[in-house]
């Protein structure tokens, strides 16, 4: 399965094995994890939760894999986006994009994480001693998902 | 703003502007919601760019606050 959204963590061999091929010249891999230093206005953050609309959500990776494999002529790509209780330095989110050429790999892995910020129907909440309060995405963010669109018109 | 959904009934041939009038003068929380220009609407999966699109039957209606995955 080259989307997946999953309440479980994932193996990063076991997903790399997905897309390894003779055909591929390099890989780049982006691996988002919870940080330890997050902290919200009174105390440090010990969780994340993350909700989605799953339906949505599935539809919209699948279109940004099309995207990235169709703009960057990528061999193959894989993207896993973890829900539900996160702790610290779990693993979020894993991305692989597969080419001839480190290149494309490369774009194509960060074209996809730009838009996985602001652009994709996930809901991410910092949790403090079991209280939740809503992430807000960065403006830096927003600007950078938004220079994507000079680039990739598909 | 919570997640949720719900199943409505509403009259036939309501266009989405008119669906969203009457679902402020069901509950006070779409007046909230509608008032947020970051909210983004959804019909069947895709974002609405016409407000006058025609619903039917069967149709699934979102309102999404700012995303924020990765």
């Amino acid at each position: 399965m080259m989307i997946k959204i999953t309440k479980k963590t994932f193996n990063l061999e076991k997903e790399f094995s997905r897309v390894k091929s003779i055909k591929n010249g390099g890989y780049c891999f982006f691996l988002g994890t919870v940080r330890d230093d997050i902290k919200n206005k009174f105390t440090k953050v010990d969780s994340i939760f993350l909700e989605c609309y799953e339906e949505l959500a599935l539809k919209q990776l699948r279109h940004l894999r099309n995207q990235a494999i169709k703009n960057w002529k990528l061999n193959d790509c894989l993207i896993i986006h973890r829900i539900g209780k996160i702790f610290l330095g779990e693993k979020i989110v894993l991305i692989i994009t597969a080419s001839s050429h480190r290149e494309e790999a490369m774009r194509s892995c960060e074209f996809i994480i730009d838009n996985l910020k602001v652009n994709a129907a996930f809901w991410k909440f910092h949790v403090s001693k079991g209280i939740q309060q809503a992430v807000k995405y960065k403006q830096k963010d927003l600007n950078k998902y938004i220079k994507w669109s000079d680039v990739v018109k598909f | 703003m919570k997640k949720g959904n719900e199943e409505i009934n509403v009259p036939d041939n309501l266009n989405f502007l008119e669906f969203k009038n009457l679902l402020k003068d069901k509950k006070g929380i779409f007046l909230e919601i509608f008032k947020d220009k970051n909210v983004k609407f959804f019909l069947n999966l895709e974002e609405i760019s016409n407000p006058r699109i025609r619903l039917k039957d069967g149709d699934q209606v979102a309102f999404l606050p700012p995303v924020t995955g990765g």
